[in-house]
């Protein structure tokens, strides 16, 4: 006879009903538990945090090949985005925000006098653009130009040059080792693959009024404002003295616009007050923040304006002839 | 499992039974947990020196709280000179046969002229005043960014130890040590650079005026960054909350800032002589959050443009409010 | 819902959740990797694990100290582990159930019914408690020493041994070969026999494995001795249909003496019970019930006895001495042998997680007691054991593995004084390596070593070839001629070949003919050895001239000082077979006894 046939079940009584549930309930909340202990990463498992890197790059190569009037102090140091903190501890944040590959670097001496020292950086960005960012950031003042048709320039002890995805920095022991220090400099550039930057907002600047070497790019949260990312400065002549101008490029028109209120609304919530625009700007709003005008223009798909004009006229001249170059430059 | 209620007989006998299984249980589950302190988090392994736990000593010297110099013009050691004076004298700070510790900022395998790390005659200055007042030994320490020895060596400050007499400490593996701050949040077990540190009765932090790409300024606060073993580069993520503490980690005898060439831009590395301004300052401190209050203007900026400093201030490290303290100040030729 | 059903849904649950644990076992950061899921969760509720280890290392290591939460529930509620929890008690049911469905009631109640042989698995669980015991007391000898082999029979890692490294393995071959690699493991035959045999007796005696052999089983019978709450009866007459032992899971044979003991909670009978005399409550049995394992003290001493003795008896041997087995590796960090050894539970997580698959179980090689412990084998893995890589340490549940940093395991930063950890030290086959022995030119050691600098460095010499003796007949412009050869053309062009005359330096074959040969001009390597006469040969061989074709030959020599012992080297070396260099326990960082060294450590 089959055994199922004899059997008989009971019925689930009350406390069976509740203790039953209840384990369910447990089970559903171990389940989640499970799920969210699982979205923690266990850290010592992420592997190479603190490694070095050991594929050899193209920078290596250059460093290697060295001139004859030149000798090498030490061998090339390689260092990545988890490393290069070691070695410009402090100042990493500024690459690493603009888009940082590699750093390489190595100390030279002059063949005939040892005592002529300086040390190479050879920073790899992830584009041109992401290297004239940091060159273009920390562009010292009064300095002198490299010969054409090298980018870069000299100040004091320091050659600082700019050829492609590449930014280099010679550091010179004094002053007298500068010129060994521009001598390198001259044949590692030549070695460097050049590669067009795409900097095509610099365009928005009217060119009468931009001064030479005043453009940069700011990688992240420029003026302040987390949300004003790649943008491009400037600075524009205007009345006597200058102004700081800067120009955006956003995907679409709707972005430009929504970003231009954003940053319009951020100036106002920091203490700003409203100031209207001159009759024949269209898309314009000023806003006053303590004493220095701030100018705001959406126009197309660009946001563009005018940062901390000390005078109000010359900020709204500035704004005018910029107003102007972004209505030739865009499309109606 | 609902039960048609029914008493049996041996009622009390199965309650006494119970009562007996229930208080062994109770037993057994305290016994368990008794056993389970037996826990360990650590994992078995031979012990290292790493595993002594460091604690700070004391370092102010008596009677010498609050006070704050500035000498401007006049060459590095002439104002060196003068600032201590101000200030009581190196012969307030450090008695005959006190062992001195000087703790430079040699981050950077880079000239002095570049300005990034104590200049060697700002160095040499301070450790001749220190002999001066008798002191039995002094050291010079500091745990660099690049390597260590290349770092003295290019920044001139081992030529300057050696020349002015004083012992430079390297910052060997064996000289880091555990520390945890109270009531600290990053500094939990973390390696500090404690082989210098022991036996000294004097600490000085000598430092540049520089601009801090993270910080705002690198001055003598900053300065104790050097003292930090590991893997700190992580703390850049909370840079004012470490040097919040590492301004609470000890008191130093004095601080001494160097604005003779102040790094204005591109900090704390620079590159280039055009990033120094001429500012021709030097400041000599007890508390070093008064120095880096004063130190920061000649960066342009203002004290409460440095989150760390009023971190600091309100938890105890020093004074802000500079203008309320009674700052000796010098002019030199 | 009947508290069966929630008793089902609980084992299905379980048993789903362990054997995904098992399949994101894989180094990685994705959801479906190890990430942040608690692979070991199963491990450390077993208190087996937890009282095991804590007898032979005086402590509870870790994440082991959730086994304070499966004790507390037994003692409170019984062996609620086994029926509701446990994924192997899972399995084991399922087949019985399987199996039972074919036998007749009777059958099923004669089978359910318990058995005297049933107290085998206390007797099984005392052994191996005595066998780990001796390091509650250590005395002077070493001889008396824990050896923790509870892990053989413990439910969980056996189970996470056999899932991990035979059917988890398999199903990764069949379903998923990228994401788990194709893995192999040493002996796995034995280990799935051991699971298959153990799953498929339940078809005779359901839950055989549960009520005869089960250690941890044996271990919560016991600590659930005064539970609060057990099944008995309410009457000690009932109709004694016996209809209560069909599907009973424990055989604690509720109808008559209960055995709470036995017990695993599947309240089947408080379900088939016609008379509806069973109850899961706070009395005891109305008909009374044997609270203590069926087996007597004199009996229980005995296997206690036996274990105890059986611990040094496995030292005798000098395994963990004087004795090492040199081919016997361990994965770094692990502990010395004989801690290693009270600490390992054979679980397997280290060789599932190891992403080279380098860590295998043990065979006999290390002796008995070290069976299906983690040894490294160079020749199955894809590689040697990556230098940036600490997961086998961060896995073991018991620190057997010790859990090193990226820093310690590499010696660099606050290690670097102690160098890094070594598992061993390479050692080259002269007899077997294709320049030392076969005149054969191959550098790939060499060229794989990731030591830095590099451990494995060359010996370069030159060696004459088999029938290199010539007699140059004709010589004009660099080319010779010789007579009485037929080469292959390119044959000694390769690069590695030179020409050498009389005392002069060798120089490279650029170009070789059936009967010719075109010489370079004296290249950068052989203007190392610096010529004691510079400039001698230049002119090349002569007509007339005795020369001898050499061959350029870079010998491998490993550096002690230097060596890890992480396989690479091993693991690439061309000669497939018993590799002409191989890494054996000499050097190992966790035996500094092994040294070949003067200093063990580094500079």
């Amino acid at each position: 006879m089959p055994a199922r046939s004899r059997r008989t079940t009971h019925p689930a009584g009350p406390i069976e009903r509740v203790v039953s549930w209840f384990v369910l309930l447990a089970l559903v909340l171990i389940a989640a538990g499970l799920w969210t202990l699982q979205s923690r990463p266990n850290p010592a498992l992420i592997p190479g945090a603190s490694s070095p890197p050991a594929v050899a790059v193209a920078a290596e190569g250059w460093l290697n090949a060295i001139p004859v009037d030149f000798s090498p102090m030490g061998p090339p140091e390689r260092f990545n985005a988890q490393t290069v903190s070691d070695k410009i501890d402090g100042k990493a944040e500024l690459y690493l925000s603009a888009g940082f590959v590699s750093l390489t670097t190595r100390r030279m001496a002059g063949r005939e006098r040892a005592s002529e020292w300086f040390e190479v950086y050879v920073f790899e960005m992830e584009s041109p653009r992401a290297a004239f960012a940091v060159y273009s950031a920390q562009r010292r003042p009064g300095a002198r130009a490299l010969p054409a048709p090298a980018e870069g320039y000299v100040a004091g002890n320091g050659v600082f040059a700019l050829r492609g995805r590449h930014y280099v920095e010679l550091i010179a022991a004094d002053l007298a080792s500068a010129p060994a220090a521009e001598a390198f400099a001259a044949a590692l550039l030549d070695k460097l693959p050049a590669e067009k930057a795409a900097l095509s907002e610099r365009d928005f600047f009217p060119p009468d009024r931009l001064v030479a070497d005043s453009v940069g790019l700011i990688a992240e949260s420029a003026f302040g404002f987390d949300r004003l990312n790649q943008v491009m400065t400037a600075r524009l002549r205007a009345g006597a003295g200058e102004v700081t101008a800067f120009v955006a490029s956003r995907a679409t028109p709707e972005e430009a616009r929504a970003l231009a209120q954003a940053y319009e609304a951020f100036l106002l919530a920091n203490g700003g007050q409203g100031r209207p625009a001159p009759a024949g700007l269209a898309g314009t709003v000023g806003v006053d923040l303590y004493g220095a005008l701030e100018v705001v223009i959406a126009r197309g798909n660009v946001v563009a304006g005018i940062h901390e004009a000390d005078d109000a006229e010359s900020g709204w001249a500035a704004a005018q002839a910029l107003g102007a170059r972004l209505g030739e430059m865009l499309p109606p | 499992m609902s039960v048609p209620g029914k008493t049996l007989p041996t009622a009390n006998l199965t309650r006494r039974e119970f009562a007996r299984r229930a208080a062994l249980a109770g037993v057994s589950v305290a016994a368990a947990s008794a056993i389970g302190a037996l826990y360990r988090r650590d994992d078995p392994r031979p012990a290292t020196s790493a595993d002594r736990r460091f604690e700070f000593g004391t370092y102010a010297a008596p009677d010498t709280a609050g006070r704050l110099s500035v000498v401007t013009g006049g060459d590095r050691a002439g104002a060196v000179g003068r600032a201590l004076e101000l200030v009581g004298g190196m012969g307030a700070f450090v008695r005959r046969g006190e062992r001195v510790l000087l703790k430079v900022n040699a981050a950077f395998a880079t000239p002095p002229i570049v300005g990034a790390t104590t200049h060697p005659e700002f160095l040499e200055a301070v450790i001749a005043h220190c002999r001066a007042a008798g002191a039995a030994e002094v050291l010079v320490t500091d745990n660099p960014i690049n390597d260590p020895a290349t770092c003295f060596r290019l920044t001139g400050i081992a030529a300057a130890c050696e020349r002015a007499g004083a012992t430079l400490v390297m910052p060997t593996d064996g000289a880091f040590q555990r520390y945890t701050q109270s009531g600290g949040r990053l500094l939990c077990d973390w390696p500090v650079l404690a082989g210098p540190l022991a036996g000294v009765d004097r600490v000085i932090g000598l430092a540049p005026i520089k601009d801090h790409h993270r910080s705002g300024a690198s001055l003598s606060l900053k300065n104790w960054y050097g003292l930090l073993g590991g893997r700190r580069n992580v703390f850049h993520q909370d840079i004012h909350t470490i040097i919040t503490e590492l301004a609470l980690m000890f008191r130093p005898t004095l601080v001494m800032l160097d604005g003779t060439e102040s790094m204005i831009s591109n900090g704390p590395t620079g590159g280039s002589t055009a990033d120094l301004k001429p500012t021709r300052t030097i400041i000599a401190s007890t508390d070093p959050v008064a120095a880096d209050s004063l130190g920061v203007t000649l960066l342009g900026r203002r004290a409460e443009d440095l989150p760390y400093l009023a971190q600091a201030s309100a938890r105890g490290a020093g004074r802000m409010d500079v203008e309320r303290m009674d700052v000796k100040r010098a002019q030199m030729g | 819902m009947k508290i069966i059903t929630a008793r089902r849904i609980s084992q299905v649950f379980f048993l789903a959740l362990f054997l995904w644990l098992c399949a994101v076992s894989i180094l990685g950061e994705g959801w479906w990797q190890w990430r942040g899921w608690p692979v070991n969760a199963f491990l450390q509720l077993d208190p087996l694990v937890a009282i095991a280890t804590l007898a032979t290392t005086g402590a509870i290591y870790r994440g082991l100290i959730w086994a304070l939460v499966t004790v507390i529930a037994t003692i409170l509620l019984g062996r609620v582990f086994c029926g509701w929890f446990c994924p192997f008690g899972t399995l084991h049911q399922v087949l019985g159930y399987i199996g039972r469905r074919y036998m007749r009631v009777a059958a099923r109640i004669r089978v359910n019914t318990y058995h005297p042989a049933q107290a085998i698995k206390y007797y099984i669980l005392l052994f191996m408690l005595g066998a780990a015991a001796w390091n509650l007391w250590r005395p002077v000898s070493p001889l008396f020493r824990s050896t923790l082999q509870t892990g053989l029979l413990d439910p969980i890692p056996l189970m996470q041994r056999s899932v991990n490294l035979t059917f988890g393995t398999l199903a990764d071959h069949a379903f998923r070969p990228a994401a788990a690699g194709q893995r192999h493991y040493e002996g796995a035959l034995g280990i799935g026999a051991v699971f298959l045999a153990a799953l498929l007796v339940n078809v005779l005696i359901p839950r055989f494995y549960c009520r005869f052999v089960c250690p941890l089983g044996a271990l919560l019978g016991v600590l659930g001795r005064f539970a609060l709450l057990r099944i008995g009866k309410t009457h000690a007459r009932c109709s004694d249909c016996r209809l209560c032992h069909v599907d009973c899971e424990g055989a604690c044979d509720p109808q008559g003496h209960v055995r709470p003991g036995e017990c695993v909670l599947c309240f089947n009978c408080t379900d088939t019970c016609p008379d509806d005399t069973l109850r899961y409550a706070t009395r005891t049995s109305a008909a009374g019930e044997r609270p203590w394992p069926g087996m007597t003290r004199r009996s229980a001493l005995v296997a206690l006895g036996t274990g105890l003795a059986a611990a040094p008896l496995a030292r005798l041997s000098a395994l963990a001495g004087t004795n090492f087995v040199p081919g016997v590796l361990r994965p770094p960090g692990s502990q010395a042998e004989d801690e290693f050894l009270a600490r390992c539970i054979k679980c397997g997580q280290c060789m599932k997680i190891c992403p080279t698959n380098i860590i295998q179980p043990a065979l006999l090689q290390g002796g008995v007691e070290a069976l299906w412990t983690p040894v490294l084998n160079h020749r199955i893995g894809t590689s040697g054991c990556t230098p940036n890589c600490v997961a086998c340490g961060h896995i073991c549940p018991t620190a057997a593995i010790r859990p090193l940093t990226i820093d310690e395991k590499l010696g660099r930063g606050e290690f670097a004084a102690d160098g890094p950890v070594r598992m061993g030290l390479a050692f080259v086959d002269r007899g077997r390596c294709l320049p030392w022995a076969m005149g054969t030119p191959c550098i790939v050691c060499q060229e794989v070593c990731p030591v830095a600098p590099k451990a494995i460095t060359t010996s370069d010499v030159f060696e004459e070839v088999t029938g290199g003796r010539l007699h140059v007949s004709e010589a004009r412009d660099g080319v010779i001629e010789v007579s009485g050869v037929a080469w292959l053309p390119g044959q000694w062009a390769t690069g590695d070949f030179h020409l050498q005359g009389a005392g002069g330096q060798p120089r490279a074959i650029v170009e070789s003919g059936e009967r010719t040969l075109r010489l370079g001009a004296e290249g950068e390597a052989v203007r190392r050895d610096a010529s004691p006469h510079p400039g001698q040969d230049e002119e090349g061989p002569r007509a007339g001239e005795d020369v001898r074709i050499v061959v350029r030959l870079q010998r491998p020599v490993v550096s002690p000082a230097l060596c890890t012992g992480c396989g690479i080297c091993e693991h690439e070396c061309p000669v497939r077979g018993l590799r002409a260099i191989r890494v054996t326990a000499e050097n190992e960082s966790r035996h500094p006894e092994h040294g070949v060294l003067v200093s063990g450590k580094k500079g």
